[in-house]
């Protein structure tokens, strides 16, 4: 026997009493037979049946329109079909209609204004399918924007779970405020929505556009293309941080749009002496299971070996930088290609190497990576590493000088 | 008069199993005891043969019997009778023969190995055995954190140990199979000058793609291996079946291409057919011999790579993402 479930308030109910004629959920089928690949949900957003979900919930049949379909069914049983209109990969939304003579006279949700943004605390509550369940609404709370994030992003504190992507979530007075997105894993209700302003934004400027019925490869990589043009730029102009060494001066991100850790051996410890400094964009842009890009990490560790002696630092230091993985030719990208030599950094020699890897059906974009080691002192020495996924070439060179460009002696010499 | 002449009996490795000196003609070879020459075979009839002088030399005559006998590719037949240019090897029933003279080149005198030991004795043997371990202990020593117990260093040396000496000992099994003598000596020396030298190259190479900043001298260090594993493999081979060694040669020689090509169609994606992905070696400061460039130097010696991987981008690869 099922455990009892929490009750629902008597608003949640309002709530989801108002919104349940506007709620779908939204399955990808296989082309020629009725088993679903992936099942999300969406929400009306006009009397002409426009409908927003998020893009990874309908990205198969983006990708391949050939061998998927979309089918929506509402909360009261009713099936028919899908068209892809436009989708906004940054924001991992998609903009989808009912195909002609479908719930057309249903009503649509509409979007709470900008000028009446929500307070921390706010009572929210989010709509969808879960796991194909069954509709289910779950009554959290605004807990403002995630702070360092590239984009804004709702933090919400409630439960999404698979399934209820691209659902609404709507404050109490049944205004669209955002739209489930992502959870955090190995978490408590901590979850995360796309702005609804980003989603009123995709259906005005596509409302109108043509079906998409061939492989979605070209605007992605038109889209890709604007979003690493802006996040190269707002990366470059960022100044570095110091890493806090007393001798180099180590590349670390501003922790603008990205979050850093770090940790070190024991005090006790007898051999290498070492602390690693860890600094990534939490979200990365969602093209296929396969493929997120969109984002930079970097990394770096600072060895001291003065209890090894120079044999022994040096047999340690090469084993780290050996260890270092740069991935192999798969379906989605090429073999990384590389460039290696000694680099001067106003005095300090260090080794480095520089590879690139070039997406196969985005063309022009390519996975940076960038390896460092300062190659000054006989057992001391710091290893970075800077990984720029989904750039253009050019931008990979600058985003790579940049990088290197933030090593240097701590005092000139 | 004819030059004296030997009838050898030959075993299935091309060895000599015994000579039968002819002291007249005709010789008869047969199982019967009458025989001149008498073979324990049981293909052949009780008198299968008989070797004559003829009017253009030595003839060899073959008598009635099943399986007449063999002249290169040719089968005899029982009444036939053919030539034989010396030395001239001949099969009867399932026995091969070789007829020689005293007119007929004989191969060079082999070396004893017993020479060879003379010149590399047991002290030298002892001291490559101890310079390998040292080796051995050093890796394992720059591996392992000050203060490391003993027991760390004795599994790196110990296994090794181990492995060399079953090595030298199975090859000396292989050769008293085939040869009738034990040279573990031998074998053991060989295998040591083999890895000692290995290991020497795979200090050596690394340090000096570094020093230099030629990270493509890593692949020296990678066809080395194979390559000094396949000449450790002959030279022990030589010992083992020592006529073979040019066959052995040819077949070793062959493997390692075969694996070069498939290791080379494996890796048509990549960057570079051979080596690693890049230079992981990192020695002291001591070693950097090559002048630094500056970043933006670095940085544009990319641009050279943007075509190729462009057209690598545009192949098809069904492999799944790693990632």
């Amino acid at each position: 026997m099922a455990a009892p479930t929490a009750p629902v308030s008597v608003s949640a109910r309002r709530v989801y009493e108002g919104a349940r004629g506007q709620l779908l959920q939204i399955r990808t089928l296989l082309k020629h037979q009725d088993s679903q690949a992936s099942v999300g949900s969406g929400f009306l957003v006009s009397a002409d049946g426009h409908v927003l979900s998020n893009y990874h919930v309908i990205s198969q049949f983006a990708l391949e329109p050939d061998s998927y379909r979309l089918r929506y069914a509402t909360t009261d049983g009713q099936e028919g079909q899908l068209e892809l209109l436009d989708f906004d990969l940054r924001r991992d939304l998609a903009l989808l209609r009912l195909l002609p003579a479908g719930l057309k006279s249903r009503g649509a949700l509409a979007f709470r204004p900008q000028s009446r943004p929500l307070a921390k605390g706010d009572r929210i509550y989010s709509m969808g399918n879960p796991h194909d369940v069954a509709f289910a609404v779950v009554e959290g709370n605004y807990n403002g924007l995630v702070e360092r994030s590239l984009d804004p992003l709702i933090y919400y504190s409630g439960s999404i779970n698979a399934g209820m992507s691209g659902g609404p979530v709507l404050d109490e007075e049944g205004w669209v405020v955002g739209v489930n997105v992502s959870a955090m894993f190995m978490a408590q209700q901590m979850s995360f929505l796309v702005p609804g302003g980003y989603a009123q934004a995709l259906f005005e400027r596509s409302r109108d556009a043509k079906p998409m019925n061939s492989p979605a490869w070209p605007r992605l990589r038109e889209q890709l293309l604007d979003y690493q043009d802006e996040l190269t730029q707002r990366f470059i102009a960022q100044p570095w941080r110091a890493a806090g060494h007393p001798r180099y001066l180590l590349p670390v991100p501003q922790e603008q749009f990205m979050r850093c850790w770090g940790r070190g051996t024991a005090a006790d410890a007898k051999g290498l002496d070492f602390q690693r400094s860890q600094c990534r964009m939490e979200h990365g842009l969602f093209v296929s299971p396969a493929v997120q890009t969109g984002f930079l990490e970097m990394s770096h560790e600072v060895y001291d070996g003065s209890r090894l002696g120079a044999a022994r630092f040096a047999k340690q230091y090469s084993s780290s930088f050996r260890n270092e993985a740069l991935g192999q030719a798969d379906k989605d990208r090429t073999a990384p290609f590389c460039k290696e030599d000694f680099v001067n950094r106003a005095g300090l020699p260090l080794r480095a190497v520089v590879c690139l890897r070039a997406y196969r059906k985005l063309a022009g974009l390519h996975d940076l990576t960038v390896l460092v080691t300062t190659v000054d002192a006989p057992t001391e020495g710091a290893l970075g590493r800077f990984d720029a996924h989904g750039v253009s070439f050019e931008n990979a060179l600058k985003l790579a000088t940049h990088y290197l460009e933030g090593f240097a002696w701590k005092q000139p010499r | 008069m004819e030059a004296a002449s030997v009838i050898e009996l030959l075993g299935r490795d091309g060895q000599v199993r015994l000579v039968h000196k002819v002291a007249h003609w005709p010789v008869t070879i047969g199982r019967s005891a009458a025989c001149d020459l008498v073979l324990d075979d049981s293909h052949l009839a009780a008198v299968h043969a008989e070797l004559l002088q003829g009017t253009e030399g030595i003839e060899l005559h073959l008598l009635p019997s099943l399986n007449g006998g063999w002249l290169g590719q040719r089968h005899l037949l029982a009444g036939e009778t053919v030539a034989l240019q010396g030395p001239a090897r001949f099969g009867l029933g399932a026995t091969q023969l070789r007829w020689r003279s005293a007119a007929d080149l004989l191969a060079p005198e082999q070396l004893l190995h017993r020479h060879g030991k003379a010149r590399f004795g047991n002290a030298g043997l002892a001291l490559l055995l101890a310079l390998w371990l040292a080796l051995l202990w050093a890796d394992q020593w720059a591996g392992l954190n000050p203060g490391a117990p003993w027991v760390d260093y004795s599994n790196a040396m110990l296994s090794p140990l181990g492995l060399l000496l079953g090595w030298a000992g199975l090859w000396s099994l292989v050769t008293q199979l085939f040869q009738h003598r034990f040279p573990f000596g031998l074998h053991l020396r060989r295998a040591l000058i083999g890895l000692t030298a290995l290991h020497l190259i795979g200090l050596t190479v690394p340090l000096l793609a570094y020093a230099l900043s030629q990270p493509r001298l890593m692949v020296l260090d990678m066809l080395l291996f194979p390559m000094g594993a396949a000449g450790l493999l002959w030279w022990h081979a030589g010992v083992v079946w020592p006529r073979a060694k040019r066959w052995l040669a040819g077949l070793l020689a062959s493997l390692l291409l075969l694996g070069l090509v498939l290791n080379i169609a494996r890796r048509q994606e990549q960057q570079h057919w051979l080596g690693p992905a890049y230079l992981s070696a990192l020695p002291p400061p001591l070693f950097r011999w090559a002048e630094p460039v500056a970043p933006a130097t670095l940085v544009n010696q990319l641009r050279s790579l943007q075509a190729e991987l462009a057209r690598q981008a545009a192949k098809d690869n069904d492999s799944a993402a790693a990632e």
